[in-house]
């Protein structure tokens, strides 16, 4: 049976990769409102996506405001394909 | 939210539920004030033009067209200032359409200005009403493709009409402000105002 990744088997982590599957790009603000995430905690867990190379993060300054955005990268898309596959194969044999 | 583990079901169940939230979210933050603010800016310019050239019978007041790149000049500056909190493929995909329409916009400026320099020794941008009109009609019936919006599909074949018109007429009178004015009211902001109803 497959292993479920262990990056992507945590609530948050999985809330900001799943947010950004149908998105082009969200910025912080974004990601904290949908995912109701504290603003520290939240910054944890998306450098840990980015250090794995699953989401790409882009700081600017907009406005004289710094702003953070989040992309998913093509490596944390195909992750999130295996890590679905693998959850879909734990359930089957589940039932 | 935290960091913390969840079962193969809970985790699911939080994939699906955050893409429902992204979809709701896009189809929420549409307000499509970009087609209200260049179809009443294209009225109001087109009356104000009508007006000076009626009542004065100048031609010359047609410069008043030009300021049609003040809406461009807003959006552009307003996008700058403050980037949207997300943005979808969708988004994406509609400024490259609007990307490909304004530079079509600017060359034929462009075209228009040497053409009158070196060939024919008379700058004259009158045919830039009916091929803005074209121009814009296509960018808004492109807009309603992707969006699958048929609101903003049709409406500007009646543009198109008024365009054929002028290009077939070619003598630029003061018909043509209204005429102008009339089409981005009729493939821009009505519909915009149509589509904004809907989503609330």
């Amino acid at each position: 049976m497959k292993e479920l990744d262990p990056l992507l088997h945590s609530q948050l982590r999985l809330a900001i990769i799943s947010l950004l599957l149908s998105v082009e790009e969200a910025d912080f603000n974004y990601l904290k409102e949908n995912t109701q995430a504290t603003s520290g905690n939240l910054s944890v867990q998306i450098d840990k996506l980015s250090e794995a190379g699953y989401i790409e993060v882009r700081k600017e300054i907009v406005g004289k405001k710094p702003r953070t955005s989040c992309r998913l990268t093509e490596t944390g898309r195909e992750a999130l394909e295996k890590y679905v596959s693998a959850l879909k194969e734990y359930l089957g044999k589940m039932f | 939210m935290e960091d913390k583990k969840i079962n193969e079901k809970e985790s699911l169940e939080l994939i699906s539920e955050m893409i429902r939230k992204t979809k709701e979210g896009a189809a929420m933050k549409q307000d499509y004030n970009a087609f209200l603010f260049y179809g009443y800016t294209a009225a109001a310019v087109s009356l104000i033009a009508w007006l000076l050239i009626h009542f004065t019978g100048k031609m010359e007041f047609m410069f008043v067209w030009f300021a049609m790149f003040l809406p461009y000049l807003w959006t552009t500056f307003s996008g700058k200032r403050k980037k949207p909190e997300v943005t979808t493929y969708i988004d994406g995909m509609l400024g490259n359409i609007w990307k490909v329409i304004g530079s079509m916009f600017g060359l034929t400026l462009i075209a228009m200005l040497l053409i009158g320099i070196v060939a024919t020794k008379e700058i004259n941008f009158s045919l830039m009403m009916p091929l803005a009109i074209i121009y814009g009609g296509i960018g808004t019936s492109m807009t309603g493709l992707v969006i699958k919006e048929k609101w903003f599909v049709w409406p500007p074949l009646t543009g198109l009409v008024a365009a054929v018109y002028m290009l077939m007429d070619g003598s630029c009178d003061n018909l043509w402000n209204f005429l102008f004015g009339l089409s981005f009211l009729t493939f821009m902001a009505i519909p915009a105002h149509i589509v904004r109803s809907k989503i609330k």
